[in-house]
């Protein structure tokens, strides 16, 4: 594959994981429960990670851990490709 | 909290002086104009990163993000993870781009990406406007921290703030300005991490020597007093597709976060400096969140009483209540650190759109010297009216700041994405998109926050807490839409400036295919439309809306 072609696919492909860990990930949970109009859902958090909510652990660590990472696995991947064009 | 607070003073007047011993030096290392405004393009990765943990740790963060949580709970943490992961979203699609392209700011940038110097004048019109509603915020914040200090009423504490922040960005320019917030960062880390730790131990959480995750022993107990503190249903899934939009591009259009990257040696370092940053920014703000989370339980399980209009005072409270007097002082320091880097950043933006981008294109013979006395001098001018403008701050400091975030998005954030990732981008769609995207979110802003409409009186889309922040779900994809149509209906850019978007992604040649498919723009219409249609369409089928 050409690098500017792997180029736009890395940062594609980060960019769409970065979406889950940027917030997009809470849509999951709310989806088909939006309860401002409505009942609001009992909501008794079943799983739990360091006694957090699961999907307030996902949300706090995938925002920080997960896209610094995803960050840095970017960041190597480009500094390869500048190396190759020099 | 009320008289005067001496340690608090001292430690405020330490920091301070050093801040402005830093404008001192950096006016030493300044001998031209790309030392003024950029720093002679010298800082390193570590430096810039710590600059840029100061530039987003402002009081915003000190004390807007603690009230929001108490406000609004798990949307105000929602958000700000959006804003957190935002960083590596501004790294990906601009900030090693930004850097190779040589220009001091996103107005320049503008400008010349799109060949049209009227499009580098309005670019600093909208710029002006977006800084000082940031700034506002963020000086209102001062005003309520030298409240705290010397027990006299916000005004006074906004002239003294305001124009003791003026007086550093004006000797020292970009040098004093990067060494200020490096300086400042390490003050805000150890200012919002010690007391956060002291705290959590005092409320019982048998983590509190890791603040981020120290508080999970305590959730029943939260549950028990405050049910709806982890409940992420009360909003429209759509809210936090505009979070995540006005967030990513939000911070790519915002100058002053993007001109860090103009300041850094070469594409390699501002790349790192961006993950360095992130990682020191999920730490703080994940420890926010924990503050956030024992403010609330302390208010709910103490029964204590705290007015709408201390929201912002929060973390003071807090300190004051359970850590004491000197940590008290510290966290105050540590707040005026956030504050005063972070309008430094935008008064030096400001001046240097001013200079830089609207005197140097519409006199474009001036010299390169004259441009560099004419900095100073509009520095202090710009300094004085904003802390005069801010004389009268808005409610929240966090909802201002949301609405300039959402704007720069629409207007900045889309057409600079475009401009770096599709060569066929051309000034009529840029053009096009940067008034759409302004007029779709600043007139919600001005009907909202200035005439005081509701946000459903412009649409009953708009519902539910915080949202009017659902405006961006549609200002943001429509502007990707019109920039897209009107540049595929326009003359394409001359070759030169095509070969500019080779050069911004490191290639030393020009090759014609290279970002210049269909695939990329095709995709982003069909996801803008459906983020436009999702807004009313899945209203419509949620079976429990009435």
């Amino acid at each position: 594959m050409k690098d500017y072609k792997r180029e736009a696919w890395v940062t594609g492909i980060v960019f769409t994981l970065l979406s889950l860990t940027g917030g997009f990930i809470s849509i999951f949970f709310v989806l088909g429960k939006d309860a401002f109009f409505g009942p609001a859902p009992q909501f008794t958090p079943h799983t739990s990670i360091f006694g957090l909510p699961l999907h307030y652990v996902l949300l706090i660590m995938g925002s920080w851990l997960g896209a610094t990472l995803l960050g840095a696995i970017w960041t190597l991947v480009l500094d390869g490709i500048d190396k190759r064009e020099n | 909290m009320s008289g005067i607070f001496i340690e608090g003073i001292i430690v405020s007047v330490l920091v301070l002086a050093i801040s402005v011993f830093f404008g001192f030096w950096g006016r030493k290392m300044t001998r031209n104009v790309s030392d003024y405004f950029v720093a002679g393009r010298s800082i390193g990765a570590v430096n810039n990163g710590l600059a840029m943990v100061s530039l987003s740790l402002s009081l915003t963060t000190f004390l807007g993000l603690t009230a929001l949580i108490f406000h609004g709970f798990y949307l105000a943490i929602a958000l700000y993870a959006a804003f957190t992961a935002s960083f590596i979203g501004m790294l990906v699609l601009a900030a090693p781009y930004l850097r190779r392209h040589k220009s001091f700011t996103t107005m320049a940038f503008i400008g010349e990406r799109f060949y049209s110097k009227n499009l580098r004048i309005l670019a600093v019109v909208i710029m002006l406007i977006v800084s000082i509603l940031y700034l506002i915020a963020n000086i209102k914040g001062i005003g309520i921290i030298f409240q705290v200090l010397l027990g006299l009423p916000q005004v006074y504490g906004i002239l003294i703030g305001g124009l003791v922040v003026t007086l550093y960005v004006m000797v020292g320019g970009m040098y004093g300005v990067t060494y200020s917030q490096s300086f400042q960062s390490v003050v805000m880390l150890f200012a919002i991490f010690v007391p956060v730790m002291i705290i959590l131990r005092a409320l019982g959480a048998a983590g509190w020597w890791f603040p981020p995750l120290g508080y999970g022993e305590m959730v029943p107990a939260m549950l028990a007093v405050t049910p709806h503190f982890f409940f992420p249903f009360i909003v429209h899934p759509v809210w936090y597709i505009a979070v995540f939009l006005g967030t990513f591009f939000g911070i790519i259009g915002l100058p002053h976060f993007v001109m860090r990257f103009f300041t850094v040696r070469d594409a390699r370092e501002a790349r790192w400096s961006a993950v360095f940053c992130t990682f020191l920014v999920g730490f703080v703000n994940t420890s926010v969140y924990a503050l956030g989370f024992a403010g609330v339980y302390y208010v709910a399980s103490q029964g204590v009483q705290v007015a709408v209009a201390d929201y912002d005072k929060l973390v003071f409270i807090l300190t004051d209540a359970i850590a004491g007097n000197a940590w008290l002082a510290i966290t105050v320091g540590g707040a005026l650190a956030a504050g005063i880097s972070t309008v430094a950043g935008l008064l030096m933006i400001m001046g240097t759109g001013i200079v830089h981008d609207l005197y140097g294109s519409l006199r474009p013979n001036t010299s390169p010297e004259k441009l560099l006395k004419m900095a100073t001098k509009v520095m202090l001018v710009v300094g004085v009216v904003v802390t005069l403008l801010s004389l009268r701050p808005p409610e929240f400091i966090l909802v201002t700041i949301m609405w300039a975030f959402g704007i720069a998005g629409a207007a900045f954030g889309v057409p600079m994405v475009l401009g770096i990732w599709w060569k066929r981008t051309t000034k009529e769609g840029a053009g096009a998109g940067m008034i759409v995207g302004f007029l779709t979110s600043f007139i919600p802003y001005v009907l909202i926050e200035i005439v005081g409409w509701e946000a459903t009186m412009i649409s009953r889309f708009l519902y539910g807490p915080l949202g009017w922040v659902k405006v961006i779900a549609f200002s943001i994809p429509i502007t990707f839409i019109v920039t897209i149509v009107v540049s595929w209906f326009t003359k394409e850019p001359p070759a030169e400036v095509k070969a500019t978007v080779d050069m911004m992604h490191g290639w030393g040649d020009y090759r014609e295919e290279r970002y210049n498919g269909k695939a990329l723009p095709i995709t982003i219409l069909i996801l803008s439309i459906l983020c436009i249609l999702s807004i009313f369409t899945l209203y419509d089928i949620f079976s429990v809306i009435g």
